[in-house]
């Protein structure tokens, strides 16, 4: 069920932002050019990740209709609104609620029926290399945290957790820290997945 | 307050969108930095129990009728799974099993004297009897050490006595220069995203002098600079120079040069400032910081 959401096409929309509008729109961002594009990406990077927390498998795209509508509102009524994000808030939001209702996929008869856990799942040569030059980034006691962290299951996942908290200095701390750090090496196994297969 | 099980319920598409929660997460989601952490930690840990298999049928069904959905997810999970795997088979660390397995540690000595066999008693004696030669031994050089280290001791009171009389004359110089300057060290060229923080260095005193060290990356391109020649390096804030300077030196380095720039405090503003740094004819590097007022 999960593959055939995701190879829905995107809900067809209208771009009707001319270049003059968009133009306007990084002004009010901020009238250094550079300062302007570096906004803008930073916003769109925000919503995307707001779109996919939302669990939409067109967050993209739906993150340009909401960046189009936030450039028509400021292009008419640029100084209504002093600060771009919580206009972009605003409009994600209303963006999202008419999505939910206008695309409604045909309800099939299994569609209550869960995908398959898949829990042995094969990787790629290139995968397994990528995350060892990856960990091996890594600054050693990065590595020695989300080595500790991941390392148990069960009770003595809960112990050893424990332990960490006390010499990372707690334990949200230790998950904040080991976030990131999955973060960073998602990131890194990513682009050097992608650069492999370009070479 | 937004606690992590209200945010595994919407990261799990279990609230009324509609709802006044709701509203609440998404305009924190996007307005409020450390609040998403939260919400990636939460992410993550829903993600660790799917692939351990720990979640509950209903969480499970939420998991791959919403959570998954979205294609980023399932790279993120892909990956989770990677590493997952990865640290599952690495063997665990010396210390994290002797903390796990205490039985593991070594046994006292006692025992191991207890389970060795008896000695015939004529070995018993002469081992007894070398023992106390030995122990007399020892305790004599015992003495001897005793005094050689109290005569040790004198010399180096006399040293320490010394050595703090000439901290007392340096130590004020020693403060005067440490307030007056303050370090920066700059590496990622442009805004940092998502999770990272900009360097932020605290002005504690406006007659005193920033030094900034730029890391600057190997460039084989040559589009942003050549290994060797001068920059012009530009403060901005807000989108005016604020501070400039021409012809500024870098160092060669393996992998790149290092650029070393003092700059007065009093030019410092407050807030968000950018480094741009440029060789002529090339394309600017800019590096962003924060400046904070600690006075």
């Amino acid at each position: 069920m999960l593959a055939s959401m995701d190879l829905q096409p995107a809900p067809e929309r209208k771009r009707n932002l001319t270049p003059e509008a968009f133009a306007s729109f990084l002004t009010w961002l901020s009238p250094n050019q550079g300062q302007a594009a570096r906004e803008y990406l930073d916003i769109r990077q925000t919503l995307v990740k707001y779109f996919v927390r939302k669990g939409c498998a067109h967050a993209e795209d739906l993150t340009d209709r909401t960046l189009d509508r936030v450039a028509l509102i400021a292009q008419h009524e640029p100084g209504k609104y002093p600060k771009p994000m919580p206009l972009c808030c605003g409009v994600a939001r209303r963006v999202w609620l008419e999505y939910l209702r206008e695309a409604t996929p045909e309800v099939l008869e299994d569609d209550n029926i869960p995908a398959p856990v898949q829990h042995e799942v094969d990787f790629t040569e290139q995968e397994v290399s990528c995350l060892g030059s990856c960990l091996g980034r890594l600054s050693p006691r990065d590595r020695e945290l989300i080595t500790q962290y991941h390392q148990f299951q069960g009770r003595q996942k809960i112990e050893s957790r424990k332990q960490l908290a006390q010499l990372y200095g707690g334990l949200n701390k230790v998950r904040i820290t080991t976030c990131r750090i999955r973060a960073r090496l998602h990131d890194c196994v990513s682009g050097c997945v992608q650069r492999s297969a370009l070479n | 307050m937004i606690n992590d099980l209200q945010i595994r319920e919407y990261l799990l598409g279990r609230l009324d969108d509609d709802s006044e929660l709701v509203e609440q997460i998404d305009e924190r989601i996007l307005t409020d930095a450390q609040f998403s952490v939260i919400v990636d930690v939460v992410e993550d840990e829903i993600m660790e129990e799917y692939i351990e298999g720990s979640l509950c049928s209903d969480e499970l069904q939420s998991v791959e009728s919403h959570f998954l959905r979205p294609p980023e997810r399932q790279r993120k999970l892909r990956n989770a799974r990677l590493l997952s795997r990865h640290l599952a088979t690495a063997s665990p660390s010396r210390e994290s099993v002797e903390r796990f397995e205490p039985s593991r540690r070594f046994a006292p000595a006692w025992i191991l004297v207890w389970k060795r066999p008896h000695f015939r008693t004529y070995a018993e004696i002469a081992a007894a009897a070398v023992f106390a030669v030995v122990i007399a031994f020892l305790i004599y050089q015992r003495r001897e050490l005793g005094m050689t280290l109290e005569r040790t001791n004198w010399q180096m009171a006399q040293e320490r006595q010394k050595e703090i009389a000439s901290n007392q004359q340096v130590q004020p110089r020693l403060q005067i220069l440490a307030s007056s300057t303050t370090e920066l060290h700059l590496f990622d060229a442009g805004l940092t995203r998502g999770n990272g923080q900009l360097p932020t260095v605290n002005v504690t005193n406006t007659s005193g002098t920033l030094h900034i060290e730029v890391a600057i990356l190997s460039d084989p391109t040559g589009k942003f600079h050549s290994p060797t020649g001068e920059y012009q390096v530009q403060l901005k804030h807000l989108g005016q120079t604020v501070w400039s300077r021409d012809a500024v030196d870098s160092l060669s380095v393996p992998g790149g040069a290092v650029l070393s720039i003092d700059l007065p405090q009093e030019t410092l503003p407050i807030g968000i400032c950018e480094l741009v740094v440029k060789q002529p004819g090339k394309t600017a590097l800019s590096y962003s910081f924060i400046v904070s007022d600690a006075r």
